[in-house]
């Protein structure tokens, strides 16, 4: 039991210092930082004293040390673009990602759940094709198109919402509907066909038997274990939500981390570029841990097959 | 070839697809023959023309003109191009390395393995977008970046199936038998294995060919991928942005652009995976 724990929490360090080592070999990539720091007018010997105050000349196993213990302590270095520490600047834009990703899972959880089972229990009617066929659409869509169009229709033409920014509850609307479109329909496809697997399995047909009503039946004995994959679906689908944020905010110039990192790159600010992307990808890796433990508690069969 | 046509005929979604990833490829060879017009002329009489069969037309261009007067069907037939070239090259290569990684992960199993599975955990444990925006800011926006970028990003889901598929090919009789005839294990692992997997592996393969279109759409459409004045469909959709209020159809008929090429592709791909292997059914 507590080795089951254990060791997914062994796994989940492992893979954060998976992420800080990308992090670091990307920002070796990124060329010498002396030489961006400098003007162009920089001599030789500049450079030389630069990379010297930076810690390049040293080993690079050395570096690599140094970089995890400054992680460690939360220091990415300082943001040229806002002159402070760079992890001060990816936190403050925290939460404006958190309640955009937290109101799209919402959406994506009740609208798919609903679509799903409709479209189970209409099985070969008008109404599953018609929900089944959204949803197909719905996976397809590119976002950002769909934010673009949303703009265009709803902010622009009827000038029902507005197009950007965040702010009261009208700002969160087109952003949210936009990023949970994926999710939605990943959720409505998913529970639909675990649903129509679960209504062919003989407890229900032993339910049906007993004589109870058809809403016992559906919504406590199929509805309840059909659901089951969708929740372990929920980690892949935090680490879509994360990534469509990037591309929602934007669009939508809402001042969350994926639009300040983009922000970052474009003035090639490396630090909150950094800072940015394991702050996300840790705060992935942990939403799965949870996911796994809270699974683990529910469910003794995963504890006992690892 | 009868029972194809016969499942083609059984699934009309599947035929659906088959005919939008027929129409793409299509578009994509034959672009020079079938654009109207020259995809990088700039006519600035004519910019942000409107699409000629609406109450704003009737202009020369088919689906109207962008912000220099470009032709914007054209510039979508010519897009499907890049679009076909860069998925492909991504996915082959991905592919290529999701494939041999998951061979020797099956095959050799212990410590390769270990360290091969759990490349793919910590691959996994980056939201993709971050990852391609990490890698992009560090070595620069370019076409070769961007595919380096997708390919990277792709071969975890090849290396896991085809991890799952050695591992019980690895138990089978005719594996055993090799072995006996005492066929080293490369020979195995290339003559034998490899031939059985490729099934599960090409189903992958389309089935990332439609998430590496929508990620390197939009990339470009965060300038971090191909640069002017290709058109990319992704790019189009980025400077159509700014022209939304005024002149819609510029971002407007590359997103449909897009959207009908991944719903192609997933239809496509779903119907492949049932025609070859309906065990492989995982749910999506």
């Amino acid at each position: 039991m507590s080795g089951y724990f254990a060791g997914r929490l062994l796994e989940s360090l492992v893979a954060i210092l998976g992420v800080l080592t990308i992090v670091f070999i990307a920002a070796r990539l990124t060329g010498d930082p002396a030489v961006l720091l400098l003007p162009i007018s920089a001599s030789d010997a500049d450079i030389a004293r630069m990379r010297q105050e930076l810690g390049l000349d040293r080993p690079l196993l050395e570096q690599y040390l140094s970089f995890l213990a400054n992680v460690l302590r939360g220091d990415f270095g300082v943001s040229f673009e806002h002159h402070r520490p760079a992890m001060q600047v990816v936190l403050e834009r925290l939460p404006a990602t958190f309640e955009l990703a937290g109101v799209a899972l919402l959406i994506g959880a009740a609208v798919g759940i609903v679509a799903g089972l409709v479209a189970a229990l209409a099985r070969g009617t008008v109404l599953e094709l018609i929900a089944m066929g959204v949803a197909l659409i719905g996976q397809a869509t590119p976002i950002f198109w769909l934010g673009i169009v949303l703009i265009l229709v709803f902010a622009v033409e009827l000038q029902w919402l507005p197009a950007g920014g965040r702010g009261g509850l009208d700002h969160i609307i087109l952003p949210a509907i936009t990023l949970a479109t994926f999710t939605t329909a990943s959720i409505a496809r998913l529970l639909r066909s675990s649903m129509i697997e679960v209504l062919k399995e003989d407890y229900i047909r032993t339910a049906w038997a007993k004589g109870l009503v058809p809403r016992i039946v559906y919504l406590r004995h199929a509805a309840r274990n059909a659901l089951i994959p969708v929740i372990t679906m929920i980690g892949i689908l935090a680490g879509e939500l994360f990534s469509g944020a990037v591309v929602t905010e934007t669009i939508f110039s809402w001042p969350g981390v994926g639009r300040v990192v983009v922000q970052a790159i474009e003035t090639k600010d490396f630090a909150v570029v950094q800072a940015g992307v394991t702050v996300i990808s840790v705060i992935f890796i942990g939403f799965n841990l949870l996911v796994d433990l809270l699974y683990g508690l529910v469910d003794p069969r995963i504890r006992i097959a690892s | 070839m009868r029972r194809l046509w016969r499942a083609i005929r059984r699934s009309p979604s599947g035929l659906v697809g088959i005919v939008l990833v027929g129409v793409f490829i299509f578009t994509a060879i034959a672009a020079p023959v079938l654009a109207p017009m020259d995809p990088v002329s700039i006519d600035l009489a004519n910019r942000l023309g409107a699409p000629t069969w609406t109450l704003e037309g009737p202009g020369a261009h088919p689906l109207g003109a962008d912000q220099l007067g470009r032709d914007i069907l054209s510039r979508i037939i010519w897009g499907s191009r890049i679009t076909l070239v860069v998925a492909v090259t991504a996915v082959v290569m991905s592919g290529a390395l999701g494939v041999l990684l998951g061979l020797l992960a099956g095959f050799l199993g212990g410590w390769a393995e270990r360290v091969i599975m759990r490349l793919a955990d910590v691959q996994l444990s980056i939201p993709l977008m971050l990852f391609a925006l990490l890698i992009i800011g560090a070595l620069g926006p370019s076409l070769f970046n961007l595919i380096i970028v997708l390919a990277l990003t792709g071969w975890t889901r090849f290396a896991r199936i085809v991890r799952g598929e050695t591992l019980s090919l690895r138990e089978r009789e005719f594996v055993m038998s090799v072995r006996a005839a005492g066929a080293t294990g490369l020979r195995i692992m290339m003559r034998h294995i490899l031939p059985n997997v490729m099934t599960a592996a090409i189903v992958v393969a389309t089935l990332e060919v439609a998430r590496v279109v929508i990620l390197e759409s939009a990339l470009s459409f965060l300038g971090m991928g191909l640069q002017p004045p290709e058109a990319s469909w992704g790019r189009m959709l980025a400077e159509g942005r700014d022209y939304i209020a005024s002149a819609w159809w510029l971002a407007t008929f590359p997103g449909v652009a897009i959207l009908l090429v991944v719903l192609g592709v997933n239809l496509f791909g779903d119907w492949l995976r049932d025609y070859f292997d309906p065990k492989l059914q995982e749910n999506r």
